[in-house]
């Protein structure tokens, strides 16, 4: 996984920084980084900005499977499951996070929800987890155009 | 930051005027700005179970309706409805009930009319109209819509909970005075009644007080309770979900002309045991699924127009008040509730 650690995407308002990969099944809008010998799984900034701020979140699941739900958020008109871009196991949850889910509405980035041991290498490198800006480009593109129709 | 040179929105209208961040769960579109005068004074009334009670505990939030209604600049109100506003029909400006509320009302009327396209309802504060004329005036401004919120089923709720059990400045016989004023002066059917639903009364005793919106000329528009934190009501219990679909259910029938309340039978608790229709009309009316929507002021196409997504619960949950036509298992659970599956 190579990366390039000092960049940042724009696409319209939303910006997406190049050290970390992004999670588009499901249209998860997850976002994944490595940290030693774990990952660290938070939501990225179209999310963070298309939901609203956020009242409630919550993690449901201590065994991750790839495209399956781990947590939900919920705020004053809109609710939505989030789902995990790997297959492992929560080693920490962010309690600061839990007791003020608006840290993520503020830096989305800073404030990762779980901190997850992967079942194994091979979590990070499937085609769903993008990492190449064109294909992140691309797919946001189309998510604010979603957006839009709604 | 006070009315007329600001005011207070929704957090659905800050939402679709790009003000907040956010979206609506299952692709609702607010269709109506629901607007809130602000006075740094506050409401003078003391309503046990609002958000902007004067006896409200400080520092307990600031929510009304269960949201938060941030204070924006009207400029900016009146520029974003027309730049982000193409789903929007209606604005409704809320009067509370402040000395000068009267007065700004017909100002923010007379602005929301010359520089914006959506029709326009006032939800006023009856204890501040003196005369049919002032109803007058406002439509001479540009409302062609008028909202009473009598929110209480009963005269005994209503004192209690507005007037002389809270020391408050409301009484009952105004309020329904000013109904008969405002169908005088609107139109028939054109005037709302605002009821909360789980504030105490019966089935029998909020469908009479339907019936009696009705019969006056005014559509009777249901809301749920919500507990407010730190009103005197902020432990009371919402209303079940049967109870509000019962009254759902039993209001469209009286509106749509399908029954009476006087054609409904009652148990000794006060729940409809009988509709006062047949089975089939019944299953005719969920099927159609509009006795479940928000009931509010309509917009041109006669549909209606203030559906408040998500107002009256949070979303995810079962909703009491849908914001759009209630889906297949939407109706499938509507039938649960009414015992009718």
């Amino acid at each position: 996984m190579e990366l390039k650690t000092e960049q940042v995407l724009k696409v319209g308002e939303y910006e997406f920084p190049l050290d970390r990969l992004y999670y588009r099944g499901r249209n998860a809008h997850i976002w994944v980084k490595r940290e030693g010998d774990t990952l660290l799984l938070g939501i990225d900034a179209f999310l963070a900005e298309s939901a609203g701020y956020l009242n409630y979140l919550s993690v449901t699941a201590e065994r991750l499977e790839r495209g399956e739900a781990f947590a939900n958020i919920e705020s004053a008109k809109f609710v939505s499951k989030l789902y995990s871009p790997v297959a492992g196991r929560v080693v920490e949850v962010n309690r600061e996070v839990m007791e003020n889910p608006r840290l993520v509405n503020q830096s989305p980035y800073e404030a990762w929800i779980v901190r997850v041991k992967p079942s194994s290498e091979a979590e990070l490198s499937h085609e769903e987890l993008l990492s190449e800006s064109e294909e992140l480009r691309e797919w946001i593109e189309q998510e604010i155009a979603r957006l839009e129709e709604e | 930051m006070e009315s007329p040179e600001y005011v207070q929105t929704s957090t659905a209208a800050a939402i679709t005027l790009k003000l907040f961040p956010g979206r609506f769960y299952r692709g609702a579109r607010l269709k109506a700005l629901n607007l809130l005068l602000t006075y740094s004074e506050g409401c003078r009334a003391s309503c046990a179970y609002c958000g902007l009670s004067r006896k409200r505990v400080p520092l307990s939030g600031r929510t009304f309706i269960r949201v938060d209604w941030p204070t924006f600049a009207t400029d900016e109100i009146i520029a974003r409805a027309n730049t982000y506003g193409k789903h929007l029909e209606r604005v409704c400006i809320s009067m509370v009930t402040h000395p000068r509320a009267y007065q700004d009302t017909l100002t923010l009327v007379r602005r929301f009319r010359e520089e914006t396209p959506l029709a326009i309802s006032t939800l006023i504060s009856p204890t501040l109209m003196k005369s049919k004329e002032m109803l007058a005036e406002l439509k001479r401004a540009g409302a062609e819509m008028c909202g009473i919120a009598v929110d209480c089923a009963t005269p005994e709720l209503f004192d209690a909970l507005r007037g002389r059990g809270m020391q408050g400045p409301h009484r009952w016989e105004h309020y329904w005075r000013v109904v008969d004023w405002a169908v005088a002066v609107f139109g028939r059917l054109n005037v709302s009644v605002h009821l909360i639903v789980g504030l105490g009364e019966s089935e029998r005793e909020m469908l009479a007080a339907v019936q009696r919106a009705y019969d006056a000329g005014a559509e009777a528009h249901l809301f749920a309770f919500y507990p407010e934190p730190g009103s005197v009501m902020q432990e009371h219990e919402r209303p079940g979900i049967e109870q509000y679909r019962r009254v759902q259910l039993a209001r469209y029938l009286i509106h749509r002309n399908l029954a009476r309340y006087q054609d409904m039978r009652f148990s000794t608790r006060g729940e409809v045991v009988d509709f006062g229709v047949s089975r089939q009309v019944l299953e005719e009316v969920i099927e159609e699924g509009k006795a479940f929507m928000t009931s509010g002021c309509r917009g041109r196409d006669g549909e209606v127009a203030c559906n408040r997504p998500y107002g009256n619960e949070r979303p995810g949950e079962v909703l009491r008040n849908f914001p759009f036509l209630p889906s297949e298992e939407d109706k499938r659970l509507i039938r649960r509730h009414l015992g009718l599956a």
